[in-house]
């Protein structure tokens, strides 16, 4: 699929949901059409969605719930700047960096035996859905 | 095209929007969701999988990355990042990684589209509106007094 002449808005979800807020906020000036979806409720919650699977993190000796240090310090105190719409609340500005860099904040030990049997296939709320690949 | 190789793995021929011909083991191809469908519905008994999305320069380099995902496994994770990084590099530059985004989009591979999105994201981050438009050709539709409102409206998010 070559690009043309234009960015499909389908994939600016895929790019933009990954970004800190203040990059968000700022690419509401790029169109009319980046302005309107960037405050909708359908990328509020796909945003929180790749945020959610990006807390935690399964390797093979346990589970980590990704505490992504806070380095957000906007000067946010004129508050009539900020509009009603904006929904995101305060995150970290590191959003986006390599996610070597941070540091697990909990480990859980796998209740069984054979870590490698299993695949995440998501989280919501801190329930975790695990799928058993092999036989134990 | 169904064949069987040597070691008795099944081989299926894709084919792109160009009419390329790639011939990949069912087990690389089927890292795409999209084609790992269209195999259990028994598309690739008949002649080769047609890509009408996908060229064949994008192609190839998805099957770099399905070959490399399907041949290693957790233990390897490490060194499966570094190569996903390489991978991301030799994409070069911006339409490059666009083009490999819409084909992990239209073949389904979560984790292709994961790492070119990011890669993306990384990429844009510290822009200004203006940049993002020139990148993707994309059209500043406000009015003079429309882009100073929202301007002002986000002010925060430029200081």
């Amino acid at each position: 699929m070559e690009m043309e002449n234009c960015f499909p808005l389908d994939f600016v979800d895929e790019i933009v949901a990954r970004l800190p807020n203040k990059s968000i906020m700022r690419f509401r000036c790029v169109s009319k059409e980046w302005s309107s979806y960037l405050v909708s409720d359908e990328f509020y919650k796909r945003r929180c969605l790749l945020r959610a699977e990006r807390l935690l993190k399964v390797t093979s000796s346990g589970f980590y719930f990704v505490n992504y240090e806070k380095s957000f310090s906007s000067s946010v105190d004129d508050e009539d700047s900020v509009s009603d719409e904006d929904s995101f609340s305060d995150e970290d500005e590191d959003f986006v960096k390599d996610e070597d860099s941070l540091v697990p904040s909990a480990e859980q030990n796998f209740p069984f035996k054979k870590p490698n049997n299993f695949d995440l296939i998501g989280s919501c709320d801190g329930l975790v859905c695990l799928s058993i690949t092999k036989s134990l | 095209m169904s064949i069987t190789t040597e070691n008795n793995e099944k081989m299926i021929t894709l084919m792109s929007s160009d009419g390329e011909e790639f011939v990949v083991e069912e087990a690389v191809a089927a890292q795409s969701q999209t084609i790992k469908h269209l195999i259990e519905d028994g598309c690739s008994t008949e002649g080769s999988i047609p890509l009408p999305n996908v060229t064949g320069r994008v192609l190839s380099e998805v099957i770099q990355y399905c070959k490399k995902h399907s041949s290693s496994d957790d233990k390897e994770e490490k060194e499966l990042e570094a190569w996903d990084a390489e991978f991301v590099k030799a994409a070069d530059d911006h339409v490059a990684l666009t083009d490999l985004m819409m084909a992990a989009n239209f073949l389904d591979i979560k984790g292709l589209l994961d790492l070119v999105a990011q890669t993306l994201a990384n990429m844009i981050t510290g822009k200004s509106p203006e940049e993002v438009r020139r990148m993707w050709n994309i059209k500043n539709d406000f009015t003079p007094e429309e882009a100073e409102k929202v301007r002002k409206e986000n002010q925060w998010a430029f200081e």
